[in-house]
């Protein structure tokens, strides 16, 4: 029996991003500076004034990254528990590469086409070796 | 007091009003363009996502009144004025509703002033007694409900209202 082509299959994933995926514009912020002396709540990071304005703002920077998209526009709950039916739930995911992962991971949004997304979550996926993450979106 | 349109329940609401201002915007330093203080609020106002933090005042009742002293016409009546706390975010609105009863609480007492004379001179003061606050969990929340605190402010009036 021969082996399975894995090189040819992570070709033609990379294949199939290119030519059906979207372009996911990734939103990243710097982290701003507080004045000297101001005292940082250790959990967040951030000062517990929630009012202080920051020396220097937090920069947004913008990668674009070419991922496959997929979003499930509806959603049902169990109707024991709900009464409420179908609705857009405003739930999608991205897929990219390993290589692309590493440099969007801190991102917090993301735009695809016209749409804003809150980035909720990332998880790995491993096919036949080749690593992928997976950006859990939901509608800002 | 003589007899007037403008109540001494007037004088109490405008006075604190003015008090929480003075003591939030001016003395705290919280910055006008992310915390606004309203009188009283229709639901209407507030649909959609917020461009602020609100403070929303609101004179709700009073228990009556009862007598202060024998012999005379003193009169004893809590106020509770419930100051709802719209955040924009649960750090945000939570340091708001202690400022708030920070505010309230750091004097133990609100000056009354006379809304009827110019300059609105202080004919008395109002006691303040413990502040509560408390964050109101909302099923299903309204984007105005998602960060909501209450701060329930009982003051004290006593005065003598045949004058």
């Amino acid at each position: 029996m021969s082996a399975p082509d894995l090189a040819g299959f992570a070709a033609a994933q990379g294949r199939l991003r290119q030519t059906l995926g979207v372009n996911a514009e990734f939103i990243t912020g710097s982290a701003p500076t507080w004045p000297s002396g101001t005292p940082l709540d250790p959990e967040t990071g951030r000062p517990y004034d929630p009012f202080l304005e920051p020396q220097v703002p937090g920069a947004l920077t913008s990668t674009v990254v070419r991922c496959s998209f997929v979003s499930r526009p509806l959603a049902s709950d169990d109707p024991a528990q709900s009464p409420l039916g179908a609705a857009d739930r405003g739930s999608a995911a991205l897929i990219l590469t390993a290589a692309a992962y590493a440099t969007v991971k801190t991102a917090k949004r993301v735009i695809v086409g016209a749409e804003t997304y809150e980035l909720q979550n990332w998880r790995q996926d491993i096919v036949a070796g080749m690593v992928r993450w997976i950006a859990y979106l939901e509608h800002a | 007091m003589a007899v007037s349109r403008i109540t001494r329940e007037d004088f109490v609401e405008q006075s604190v009003t003015d008090y929480l201002r003075h003591q939030i915007f001016d003395v705290r330093g919280y910055p006008s363009a992310r915390v606004e203080l309203v009188e009283a609020f229709v639901e209407s106002r507030f649909e959609g996502p917020l461009a602020k933090n609100y403070l929303a005042i609101g004179f709700n009742f009073d228990d009556g009144g009862r007598p202060l002293e024998m012999g005379s016409n003193l009169l004893s009546r809590q106020y509770t004025i419930e100051v709802w706390v719209i955040g924009l975010s649960a750090q945000e609105g939570r340091n708001l509703a202690n400022a708030v009863r920070d505010a309230l609480e750091s004097d133990q007492r609100v000056p009354l002033k006379d809304i009827t004379q110019a300059g609105g001179p202080v004919i008395d003061y109002l006691i303040v007694d413990p502040v509560r606050t408390a964050r109101q969990p909302v099923p299903e929340p309204k984007p105005w409900q998602e960060f909501l605190w209450i701060v329930t402010v009982p003051v004290t009036d006593e005065y003598d209202p045949s004058q």
